[in-house]
Formats: structure tokens, sequence, C-alpha cells
């Protein structure tokens, strides 16, 4: 994928500064980009960005050479085409498991009952939820609930998926299996952006890292190169006492 | 009578109250400020004057315009202009309870809705009212028997409901215990299921444990 960003800044209030000038582009070949960083840094507010779920005070976003489109219909058309998962709360509470992926597949992307529900099964089955198909949200796992949001976000085969922490809120063996899935995805060549306070995940999935700290991209580089010989002595801090433990 | 005037207030005071809902949540000043301006105006002011400017002055006056307008006399029966009163009335309440229930849902719902490509519309259609509902029935369900029981005060206009019949009864008879005690059991007959009903569609839109 190639996503260009320029003088990209994200402003909620003067005391408020999500991003601030941002500058970068992904290489050519990244299919895996990956976002690190200290909390508060920036990486959710420019995940939302360049998922067309907010608009940017300043500055351009381009997927592809093609600058994003920032009027309303043209954003939602091209939020249809991706999918996104977040931290928690993703999936509707009314809604059983495979009704949350029907949604979508029926009401945004017009497929009719029949053919939805075919592939709304495939993908609870793929992400090992075949039995839990009927069951609301609340009767699942932190885990289970974020491999059916995973199934919603891939059921319409999007050409960019972007996760924001979503192990973030999950306890490690739930972690594990969400990983798993997403591992999974890496491999059967999706184009995914995600950010991730688990390292030794990102260093093995990414492609490409970035890292973001006080509203800014300190550095985009591969994940050996910002893991092993950090460009920025800020990024050596912040590895040394995630890695610590 | 009583159970006829307030199923059919009950009817429409969710359709207009829905109404209401709708113009307090337009993006639209206007509508936000007209909505805003009856429900201050109905829960400011007394039911029972409400009823008295309805029927004296409104219904009256819309009589004559009719009869100008077009040189047809009407009369509006005091049943229907009591039934027109109270959903005027109950619709207020029933907006501001709907109004709560749909900004109960978290803003991570709305996100959610969007990030799957739905419009606002389609939000609101299939994610937010449908967990609404279930947050509104127990409030719902009590204004409800305020209706029933507020139908009591149209005796005043003379709707010949529960309340004035009863009281036409002790009149004659002189048997206020004999009258007034029944009286208040038949509207217990009427609100209690109210609340069964009430009870069991809350347990049907269950969804969170």
């Amino acid at each position: 994928m190639n996503i260009e960003v320029r003088d990209l800044s994200k402003i909620y209030a003067p005391s408020s500064v999500a991003l601030q000038d941002v500058n970068f582009a992904t290489a050519a070949d990244t299919q895996v980009l990956v976002f690190i960083g200290p909390s508060g840094g920036g990486k959710s507010t420019l995940l939302r960005l360049l998922g067309g779920l907010e608009s940017p005070t300043t500055g351009e976003i381009f997927h592809d050479h093609t600058q994003l489109d920032q009027r309303t219909a043209p954003l939602r058309s091209f939020r249809q085409k991706n999918g996104f998962l977040f931290q928690q709360f993703n999936l509707f509470p009314h809604l059983t498991a495979l009704e949350n992926i029907l949604l979508p597949l029926v009401e945004v992307h017009g497929q009719t009952s029949a053919n939805a529900e075919k592939t709304a099964l495939a993908g609870l089955d793929r992400f090992g939820l075949a039995d839990h198909s009927e069951k609301r949200p609340g009767e699942l796992s932190g885990g289970q609930q974020q491999r059916v949001g995973l199934a919603r976000a891939m059921a319409h085969e999007p050409e960019l998926l972007i996760l924001d922490e979503p192990t973030s809120a999950l306890d490690p063996e739930m972690k594990a299996e969400v990983l798993e899935v997403i591992e999974e995805l890496c491999e059967s060549g999706q184009r995914i952006i995600f950010s991730t306070h688990e390292m030794g995940f990102a260093k093995a999935a990414a492609d490409e890292v970035l890292f973001l700290a006080e509203g800014t991209v300190l550095a985009t580089a591969t994940p050996k190169e910002i893991f092993e010989n950090p460009s920025d002595p800020r990024i050596a801090t912040f590895l040394e006492r995630v890695m610590k433990w | 009578m009583t159970l006829l005037i307030s199923a059919i207030a009950a009817g429409i005071s969710i359709l207009l109250g829905a109404i209401l809902t709708a113009a307090q949540l337009a993006s639209v000043k206007m509508t936000r400020l007209l909505a805003r301006g009856y429900i201050e105006l109905i829960r400011g002011t007394p039911l029972i004057t409400q009823i008295v400017i309805g029927y004296y002055v409104f219904s009256v006056a819309l009589e004559e315009k009719i009869l100008i307008l077009f040189s047809v006399r009407v009369e509006f029966a005091p049943f229907w202009v009591g039934i027109v009163i109270l959903s005027a009335f109950s619709a207020a309440y029933l907006s501001e309870i709907f109004r709560g229930g749909i900004e109960s849902i978290g803003k991570t719902q709305w996100e959610s809705g969007r990030a799957i490509g739905l419009s606002d519309f389609q939000i609101y259609r299939f994610v937010v009212i449908p967990q609404a509902i279930r947050r509104v029935l127990p409030a719902s369900a009590g204004l409800f028997a305020d209706l029933v029981k507020n139908s009591s005060l149209l005796y005043i206009i003379a709707v010949h409901e529960f309340f004035m019949q009863t009281r036409g009864a002790v009149a004659n008879s002189y048997a206020s215990i004999e009258g007034y005690i029944p009286l208040a059991i038949g509207y217990l007959i009427i609100t209690l299921p109210i609340s069964l009903i009430s009870r069991k569609l809350e347990a049907r839109f269950k969804y969170e444990h």
C-alpha cells in the first residue's frame, strides 16, 4: 500500500493538540503498517484520520496517490471500502454475533440476506466462532467479541483493515487468541494498519513501523531498524522501558 | 370510556412524542426551539388549565374558523377534544423520555456505526433506536398509567368517563364509599396490567448481562 500524509494536524482545542504537522510516506511494498509509541502520542487519532472517521484540522492524506476527499458522502463511501476494529465496544449489544455481521453486509453493501448469511457464517467459522453465531455480545468473552469484530470488519473484503489497539482491553490469554487471528490475516496478504503495545507482535508482523510520540512521527522504519537501532533517543528510552518486563 | 380514551390518546401521544423528539434532535435550530418551547409550555402549566383552555378557547375558536371559512357548522365532541388535549399533554412528557433514551446510547455505538459505513439515519434506525426502546420502556409505562389516571380530569368538560359516571352515581345515592372505593380499584385494574406488560416487554428486549 502507499499511504502519504502531508502537514497533517488535528487540533481539538488550543490546549488539546492530537497531531501536529505530521509528514510521512510508506514504502510501496508495505502490506502491514504498525504504529507504536506511548499512550496519548497520537496513534489513535492518526488511525482515525487515515480511516476517514475524523477529518483533519489541516493537511492532506493520500491513499495510493488519491487524496482522501473530506466531504461527507465520499468519506462515507471510503469508510465502506475499509474495515475497522477499536479497542472495545465494537459490537452492537442488541444484535447477535451473526446479526452484527449481517447488518453492514445487507444495509451498506446491498447483499441479499441469503448471500450475506453465507458470507457471515463463513467469517465466523474462519475466526473460530461457528458455535457462537446466535449469542449476543454480552454472552461472549472479550476475546470472542473482538474476533466477531474482526469477522465483521473483514466480511466485505476490505481494501484496508484498520485496528486500533485491538488487544489492549484483553487479558493475556485472550490477547493471544486475537493476535493469532490478526497474524493469520497479515499472512493472508490483507493490507493492515494497526496500533499496539505488543512490541513482540509489532516486530514480528510489521513490514514497516511508525513511531508516534507527542503528536508527531519520530520515525518511520523497518521493525529491524526501530527495534535494534532506533534513530531517536526517545524511541530507545521508550523501548527500553516497555521491553524491560 | 376511560379505557378507550386512554388507548387512543396513548397511540396519538407516541406518534406526536416521536415527532417532537425528532424535532428536538434535528440539526435545524428552528425546529429545536419550537419543540423545546412546546414542551416547556405543556410541562409548566397544569393539565386542568390545558383542558379548560383547549375546550373553551381553542376548540370553540376552531369551530368559528371553520364556520367562517367553509360555512360549515361543526361541533367538536368533548370526547375527541379530550383525547386531543390528553395526547398533546402526554406527548410532551413522552418526547423527553424518548430524547433521554436516545441520548443515553453511547458515542462508541455511533462510532461503530460510522465505521461500518452506515449513514446517520441508518445508525438511528438499526443501532440507536432499538437499544433506546428498552431503556425508555419503564418510564413510558409509568406515563401511560398517568395518562389513564389523568383522563379522570376530563370530567370537567363533561366527558362521560369513569370518574364522572361514578360521581353521578354517588350524587344520586349518597353512597360515597360504595362509589369511590370501587372507582380507585377500577383504575388499579387498568393500570396494573400496564406495569405487567411493561415488565414482559423489558424482559423480551433484555440483552445486557
